[in-house]
């Protein structure tokens, strides 16, 4: 797994968290630090790349999820960028679909937050 | 002391013959007594017959507190003084009558030395003993505050006479109530105890490739019937279990039992109830005991024996029926002896034919020398043993018809071909079928072992998150040949959410229980099982919850939600502790 986050926006309010590789049982745990420390500076608008991500577990899904859950309470919000088809259709089995707005450009991303 | 004070002589009582409560009344005065069973209402009802009879506002009964020495106001009617008031036998005007055993007639209440109450308003009152067997219960106290009425003798009487009957009533409603409470706590007893020995049978077979299925239905809340399987220790000179072919993928299992051998029990304790199930408790922690450390069946039951004979030496313990069976899969066999036991059936999978594994041997607990002897026979893939206790074959039916050997044979063959938990639900209904509407009379032991059908993969693992990987890259290596991996991921993500299932939430993280995989793998199919040491859980709910439209927020059935998706098949076992997964290749 590959992880990295950067910040855009006007402000640099917004953090991308690019991901890729495998998200499994062994690295799931760095998966949920990274987001936590995003959390924990204080930052609440996440954007979630996944383009490059092959293989998410359900511990996985649940650091999205809770991710998910935190920003929108503290008046933020995660959104998805770039899931490849098969991710895409384990998101869509999970129904998170119907919750998390999935986006294919990082600009419209970005400017969805606006 | 009241000039009025008129104590009760017993005789000379006066009065004119139309006042008096005629049979009549009592008649139905006892109807109106007896209508409920329950305590308080009977005494409610007491209460309000006595104030009618006598024309009286005020009315209590106090019963006797007999640890204490004290009357305790258990009803009253138009009474300052609270409910629970007390007070000390020989005190007061209701103390008094409940000391001597007397009635006492007051003209003049207030003014009566014994007089103890608050309210100084009443002017008359009667205050009778309440006698079951001549002993004293309590007082049923009446007064009235109108001064036209004054109470005499004929008044007295009267009341003496409801007392007598009220007094019975009053015992018996309260009789009823302690044996209520009895009943209540023995019963409670009892389902604890129901438990208890339930959780003392173990069963989980400690072998990937063997599946086992039992029930057990006592007669009463608890029986003396028993059955367990029981895992050989790894430290135990007899096992193999480092020179086993799979030692260098379960090196790392974290295990005190050798997974590949084990021995089987069943019994009979011939009692039922409490007692049977007090020896059966002994019984089986000794042979567990004794079957971690020993593979001979006959050096098993002879520990049993002399241990029976120990501890219940006294003849009417009697003596209990027992089976043990020692599994090796290494070499497929089974070494068994018998104590007096039923013969278990052998069914075996390719002929269909039938087997009874009999031997010699007494019960333990009869002989000092029980004479057991060991056989050993080679068991095949899917063949069956169907272990079992008198009481299945001894079910009776309404026309007092035994069921017997003959038939359960013949029910056996007829269900054969049925996976084994439909094969032990179908005998068992059976069983129900025959019996009807006829109490059970012994308690019911079955259990069906299946070797089952020869494996690609069988592994056994501990319970512990960093197998997984290796787990998963195990199965994947076995499943080269099955076409339909050209998607690994799919595959690889429902692995592992059934092994995360069973070692988190089966095993509960518990590092002692373990997870047991078996792989089948063919060109166009392939077949996984995850079976774990929990104790099951509601799958169907939470499968159900998958199908809503929300978002699956939970992770277990986040994880169940994704597996059914992926496999063409999913299912599980009936406790909820086996999932066996399905993927064909289209």
């Amino acid at each position: 797994m590959e992880i990295s986050v950067s910040r855009v926006g006007d402000m640099g309010e917004i953090a991308v968290v690019k991901v890729s590789g495998v998200v499994d049982s062994e690295t799931v745990d760095r998966f949920g630090e990274t987001i936590e420390q995003i959390f924990k500076d204080g930052c609440y608008n996440i954007i979630l790349d996944i383009g490059g991500l092959t293989y998410i577990n359900t511990a996985g899904l649940s650091v999205i999820a809770d991710a998910f859950k935190r920003s929108s309470q503290s008046k933020g919000a995660l959104k998805i960028l770039r899931a490849g088809d098969a991710i895409r259709e384990l998101l869509d089995v999970v129904r998170f679909t119907k919750i998390i707005d999935i986006y294919e450009d990082e600009r419209e991303a970005i400017g969805s937050f606006r | 002391m009241s000039g009025e004070i008129i104590e009760r002589a017993g005789k000379g009582v006066g009065g004119s013959p139309e006042e008096t409560v005629s049979n009549g009344d009592f008649y139905r005065i006892g109807r109106v007594l007896t209508a409920a069973l329950d305590l308080n209402t009977r005494l409610d009802r007491v209460v309000e017959q006595a104030m009618e009879i006598l024309q009286a506002e005020r009315g209590s009964i106090m019963l006797l507190d007999e640890g204490m020495d004290e009357l305790v106001v258990r009803t009253s009617r138009g009474l300052k003084e609270a409910r629970e008031f007390r007070v000390r036998v020989g005190e007061g005007i209701a103390g008094w009558v409940a000391q001597h055993g007397e009635p006492l007639v007051l003209q003049d209440v207030v003014s009566d030395h014994r007089f103890r109450g608050t309210d100084p308003s009443i002017k008359s009152a009667l205050a009778v003993p309440l006698r079951v067997e001549g002993k004293v219960t309590g007082v049923l106290n009446v007064s009235t505050a109108t001064q036209r009425r004054r109470y005499d003798y004929l008044d007295l009487e009267h009341l003496i006479s409801f007392a007598d009957m009220a007094a019975v009533v009053i015992e018996n409603a309260r009789l009823y109530e302690a044996l209520k409470k009895d009943h209540y706590h023995l019963g409670k007893e009892l389902q604890m105890a129901s438990r208890i020995q339930r959780s003392i049978i173990s069963t989980h077979v400690p072998c990937a490739s063997i599946r086992m299925v039992s029930k057990l239905m006592p007669a009463s809340a608890v029986g003396g019937d028993f059955f367990s399987v029981i895992p050989l220790s790894r430290d135990s000179r007899f096992c193999f279990y480092c020179s086993s072919e799979v030692q260098d993928r379960c090196q790392n299992l974290r295990s005190e039992f050798c997974p590949n051998k084990f021995g089987v029990m069943i019994g009979d304790v011939a009692n039922k109830g409490m007692p049977a199930a007090l020896i059966m408790s002994v019984l089986t922690t000794i042979l567990y005991e004794v079957g971690r450390h020993h593979i001979s069946p006959r050096t098993i039951l002879n520990e049993a024996n002399s241990a029976f004979r120990r501890f219940f030496s006294e003849s009417q313990y009697g003596f209990a029926t027992l089976f043990y069976g020692f599994y090796d899969n290494t070499d497929n066999t089974l070494t068994y002896a018998k104590a007096g036991h039923e013969s278990p059936l052998l069914l075996r999978g390719r002929s269909g034919e039938l087997e009874y594994l009999d031997g010699e041997g007494f019960p333990v607990g009869l002989m000092e020398d029980g004479n057991y002897q060991e056989k050993t026979i080679e068991l095949e893939r899917e063949d069956r043993i169907l272990l079992y206790t008198d009481g299945l074959t001894g079910a009776l039916n309404v026309k007092g018809e035994i069921l017997g050997r003959k038939r359960l044979v013949e029910l056996v063959k007829i269900h054969a071909r049925e996976d084994i938990e439909a094969f032990l639900d179908a005998l068992a209904d059976e069983i129900m079928l025959f019996s009807g509407d006829a109490p059970q009379p012994d308690d019911i032991a079955v259990m069906v072992l299946e070797l089952e059908d020869l494996y690609d993969l069988t592994m056994t693992v501990g319970t512990e998150m960093r197998q997984i990987r290796y787990v998963i890259n195990s199965v994947l290596e076995t499943l080269q040949g099955f076409e339909g991996l050209s998607d690994p991921v799919t595959l690889r993500l429902c692995l592992e959410e059934l092994l995360h299932n069973a070692m988190e939430h089966g095993n509960r993280c518990d590092l002692s229980k373990k997870v047991y995989i078996t792989v089948k793998a063919e060109p166009r199919r392939a077949v996984i099982r995850v079976r774990d040491e929990g104790e099951g859980f509601d799958f169907g709910r939470i499968l159900a919850r998958g199908q809503e439209e929300q978002p699956v927020l939970s992770e277990r059935g986040r994880g169940l939600t994704i597996v059914s998706h992926y496999a063409d098949e999913l299912w599980f076992n009936r406790e909820g502790n086996e999932a066996t997964l399905v993927f064909t290749a289209d």
